[in-house]
């Protein structure tokens, strides 16, 4: 591959069509999962801040927002490190060569089934969500949720590039200029090719909904959006649409079942759908997000001077950090963060479109999806558009687990983006 | 494999609809929002004022305020209700189970406020609040609980009035609090002088209603009630109810009132009604279990009968009538006047004396107290000169005093005034009402040259800062009434006769010449014509020393039962008392020669 030389007048330089950049990684990536980070930092740090004063333990510092700045700073390294990786050792280019993202997959089923183990397990909040991995101090748990949101979008990644039997060995199945027989209007899939329905569609679907259906059992807000991101990966993968169709349908049924599992997810619907948040009631959180969000104005208080983190919102520095975002930083201070979330959007597709291969491609576009489509959940929570459920604000909301696999995930959607190629523009 | 541009957009717009739901919160309910916030989040605490005191003309303390603290709790804020009793109740040594059991009730009451303990010791208020901020007990706080105090003792109740705890509503549109607020005499007068303004402070709190220190805390700090000095003299006072009381008591008497005046600055020095109350309990504990009439008599007590109280006045009305006649020349001094009693008709009245005078010189006439002789000079000076006299003394208006509920007195009208009976009875004092302090206010005309004074009992207010808010301490004349010649010869001649060899012997001094006159009055029926029988009023007024009076005293006796009822009887002697009293303690040099002492009679006591 050849990079077009640089010509005397810089902005005139264009790459050839065809031609691939090659650069370290998608820098605005990192620098707006850095930010958000940041800004996280900043805002568990406000949040924490009680009338004995700021929570700040040197000596424990795992109970106080120094914590934050720890797991922010290894989600930050994590971040730097995927970026520099190449993201291909997760491929599944050739047959056989699918392991690793099996390892990855047999990881997550293992740690979501360890969730349910006692000893290892850890219930907080009502939930079974950790897993302990050090006693401590300081304590060591992780949420196997969160790994599996990325461990889910690299595996249906590898799953849905693998190559399929007939193809040859450096075929892929989702490539129509190589294999046009397979998409012909007449022609049968070939097995393991995702239009195949027993080869192709019903591993993914397994496999996907293993992980789904295991973190839906605690964690509903996340299995939702573990789902939609599957949903997503067929869709761009090519699976046939009554395929998808009828995996809708199985899915509703399921999630249906997974609401009526739990009693709260239940009240929380029936909160939703009443005419306002109930004050005293299940509404309670909601309103006091609002509360929070009103009270900010369009320029809020200034950081730090938020008044709702003193005991009256719950959750002040997790699911609902952009309430007291919008309320010491006002509703712009709330834009930012949606429009940083969007910038990152934006790169994950043009990440996605300039991905050199169909693995980097599918894996763009899960991860950017799966972030910002949870950024989407969490917002929609805080403001009142979606029923309340347990989903953090992806790199701002405190928490080790969110910070540091969303880091992975950040990076290794930056190191698809180290290999850019260059389209036609007509 | 497709392109996924759709779903990228579908995230777009999911992301950028979040956002736009921020703004449109904040178009569509932004006040509300904010409104709501603030108000769960802001505590406004009044910070009480301290209710100004009440000083005597010497500045003791009549009436003050100390504040003792009080534990209440919030039980709407506890979450562990048991661990709050059992922190709380060791402290103030309440029963923890107990305790428990009614924060429970209160609870599910929905109960804000309680009591846990008034009055707290200063070891306990300590040790509570050491337990209130280490176990993080915001539900339970000290506050400070007003209480009025008397450390004179029962000095002149009915003058200062008393407090009750109430709401106070300022005038402006904040909140409503509560405080000691007065309910009678000064206390209710000068309450917006004594009570101060309350501080105010706006605190922002977190969820259990400790306080942030937030830029929006704003404090206003109070401003304490001003100081009220009386012209009472609380030595005086308490002389004057000491005798008033035994004076009621000796002669079986309903009530007797008294007050002790400076007759040059118009100043009360004292005032005294028997029986009284105290003003620190004013309502006994089982008020509430009393029957009406038992009510009654405790809200009787209350009245300040020197200014509330009026009756027809008897002989002690004579000299008023009698001096204007002298300075209107209608009568001389000297002039022999043809009594022929002791009976004798005045057209339809028959007018009685209690001894048969032959002929009476016009200061006789006072001295002896001759109904018939002061009938002639009520013929002679006739019904317009007689109104104009009796107005002219301030009778039938209020003095302007400045204690609530002062009465008028009753003076007819002019149109009233019968011909045939007028002309006899208002020089006897009859047909005629007056309060005690509108018969010393004008008995004062004789002793400083003829002027009529209003009377004053508020020397001045001071405020909290120490700064003058009012001064009071100037004599107001209202006009003049007599000529001072007249006043003077008056005083001199006819007022010290009635002591000297007159109806007044009894009060009688050593030391200094005391002139006066005395009363004895019928009742009158509460609601129509006629007398109770067997019912008086004895009265006595007098000053001294005659020849530049410092102090006048009048004793009224209301319905003595025993012991005689005559003015010179049941009053004279109280008011030499006091008079002799008073004298001493204002060291007034001695007018009458030691070598002139009588033998009879005790020295006066000093002090």
């Amino acid at each position: 591959m050849s990079v077009a030389s640089t010509g005397p007048d810089v902005t005139e330089w264009r790459p050839e069509a065809g031609a691939t950049v090659e650069r370290l990684y998608d820098s605005a990536v990192i620098f707006v999962a850095g930010a958000l980070m940041a800004l996280g930092v900043a805002m568990v740090y406000s949040a924490s801040v009680s009338v004995d004063g700021p929570a700040f333990n040197w000596h424990e510092w795992w109970n106080s927002p120094l914590k934050q700045c720890v797991f922010a700073f290894v989600g930050f390294l994590a971040m730097l490190v995927a970026a520099h990786v190449d993201y291909r050792i997760f491929a599944w280019q050739r047959p056989g060569a699918g392991w690793r993202a099996g390892l990855l997959l047999a990881l997550a089923l293992a740690l979501l089934i360890g969730v349910f183990i006692p000893g290892i397990g850890h219930e907080s909040l009502g939930a079974r969500r950790a897993i302990v991995l050090w006693r401590g101090p300081p304590p060591i748990q992780f949420q196997p949720a969160e790994l599996a949101k990325v461990i889910l979008v690299i595996w249906l990644s590898a799953l849905l590039t693998r190559p399929t039997q007939v193809g040859g060995q450096d075929a892929h199945p989702t490539r129509r200029a190589a294999h046009p027989a397979s998409l012909g209007t007449h022609g049968q899939a070939p097995p393991g090719h995702i239009r195949h329905f027993r080869t192709g569609f019903l591993p993914v679907v397994l496999s996907g909904g293993a992980l789904v259906g295991l973190t839906g059992i605690e964690d509903y807000g996340t299995a939702a959006l573990l789902g939609v991101v599957m949903l997503v990966l067929l869709v761009v993968g090519g699976a046939r649409w009554t395929h998808i169709g009828l995996l809708g349908l199985v899915a509703a049924v399921a999630g249906t079942a997974l609401v009526i599992v739990k009693p709260h997810r239940v009240e929380r619907i029936r909160t939703f759908l009443a005419d306002a948040p109930d004050p005293a009631g299940a509404g309670y959180q909601v309103n006091q997000a609002l509360l929070a969000i009103g009270s900010g104005g369009w320029t809020g208080r200034g950081l730090g001077a938020g008044l709702q983190k003193y005991g009256y919102l719950p959750q002040d520095n997790n699911d609902f950090i952009l309430a007291i975002i919008c309320e010491e930083l006002g509703v712009i201070g709330g834009m930012v963060v949606v429009a940083l979330f969007l910038v990152l959007l934006w790169r994950g597709w043009q990440i996605a479109r300039h991905a050199p291969d169909p693995f980097g491609r599918l894996l763009a576009t899960g991860l950017s999806l799966t972030i910002c489509l949870q950024a989407a959940m969490n917002i929609g929570v805080v403001t009142n558009s979606i029923p309340t459920k347990g989903i953090s604000l992806p790199f701002v909301s405190a928490g080790g687990s969110g910070v540091v696999f969303l880091g992975l995930a950040a990076g290794l959607l930056a190191a698809v983006g180290r290999t850019h190629t260059a389209r036609v523009e007509s | 494999m497709r392109g996924g541009g759709v779903l990228f957009a579908v995230a777009a717009l999911l992301l950028a609809s979040g956002g736009g739901r921020l703004a449109y919160i904040e178009i569509t309910r932004g006040g509300e929002l904010h409104a709501r916030a603030e108000r769960q989040q802001r505590a406004t605490r009044t910070v009480a004022a301290r209710r100004g005191e009440i000083l005597d003309t010497r500045g003791r303390v009549l009436a003050g305020t100390v504040r003792h603290p009080s534990a209440y709790v919030d039980p709407s804020l506890l979450r562990d209700v048991r661990f709050a009793a059992y922190s709380v109740a060791p402290v103030l040594g309440l029963d923890a189970a107990e305790l428990e059991r009614q924060l429970v009730e209160w609870q599910a009451k929905g109960t804000r406020f309680a009591w846990l303990k008034r009055r707290l010791s200063p070891g306990e208020q300590e040790a509570l609040e050491r337990v209130v901020s280490t176990r993080r007990l915001g539900a339970v706080d000290v506050q400070f609980e007003p209480t009025r105090v008397y450390p004179q003792g029962r000095v002149a109740p009915h003058v200062l009035g008393f407090v009750g705890l109430d709401r106070r509503v300022p005038p402006d549109d904040e909140p409503a609090y509560e405080d000691l607020c007065g309910r009678e005499g000064i206390e209710a007068a000068y309450d917006d002088m004594l009570a101060g303004r309350p501080g105010r402070r706006i605190l922002t709190v977190d969820v259990g209603r400790r306080p942030v220190r937030a830029p929006t805390d704003s404090f206003r700090p109070a401003v304490d009630g001003a100081t009220v000095v009386l012209t009472i003299d609380g030595y005086i006072q308490q002389v004057a109810q000491k005798v008033l009381g035994e004076a009621v008591r000796k002669f079986g008497a309903e009530w007797g009132a008294t007050v002790v005046f400076d007759p040059w600055l118009g100043e009360v020095l004292a005032m005294a009604t028997i029986p009284d109350y105290d003003p620190a309990e004013p309502l006994p504990p089982d008020f509430g279990r009393l029957t009406e009439a038992q009510q009654e008599a405790v809200r009787e007590r209350w009245r300040n009968r020197a200014v509330t109280d009026s009756f027809e006045p008897g002989s002690v009305f004579k000299p008023f009538v009698a001096s204007c006649a002298l300075d209107e020349g209608v009568v001389r001094l000297d002039e022999v006047l043809a009594i022929n009693g002791p009976v004798r008709n005045f057209g339809r009245r028959t007018i009685r004396d209690t001894h048969p005078y032959g002929a009476l010189a016009v200061h006789e006439i006072i001295s002896k107290s001759s109904n018939i002789g002061m009938g002639l000079i009520g013929a002679r000076c006739g019904m317009e000169r007689l109104h104009r006299f009796v107005r002219s003394f301030g009778f039938g208006e209020i003095t302007g005093l400045g204690v609530p509920g002062e009465h008028t007195g009753l003076v007819q009208d002019f149109s009233r005034w019968n011909p045939s009976y007028s002309p006899q009875s208002i020089p006897i004092g009859q047909e005629i009402a007056v309060t005690p302090i509108q018969v010393v206010t004008a008995f004062s005309v004789f002793c400083n040259g003829g002027v009529l004074l209003r009377p004053r009992i508020v020397r001045g207010i001071i405020g909290p800062e120490g700064e003058t808010l009012a001064d009071y301490s100037q004599p107001v004349a209202v006009r003049r009434v007599l000529d001072e010649a007249t006043a003077e010869t008056f005083r001199q001649r006819a007022l010290v006769e009635t002591v000297t060899a007159g109806t007044g012997k009894v009060a009688k001094l050593d030391e200094y010449q005391v002139f006066g006159k005395t009363g004895t009055a019928q009742i009158a029926r509460p609601g129509g014509h006629g007398y109770i029988p067997g019912k008086y009023v004895g009265s006595f007024v007098a000053g001294a020393p005659s020849d530049r009076p410092r102090v006048v005293v009048l004793v009224s006796i209301y319905k003595p039962s025993k012991e005689g009822y005559y003015g010179g009887v049941v009053a004279a002697p109280a008011v030499r008392e006091i008079l002799a009293e008073t004298l001493a303690y204002m060291q007034v040099p001695p007018e009458l020669a030691v070598d002139a002492r009588p033998s009879r009679g005790s020295p006066p006591k000093r002090r």
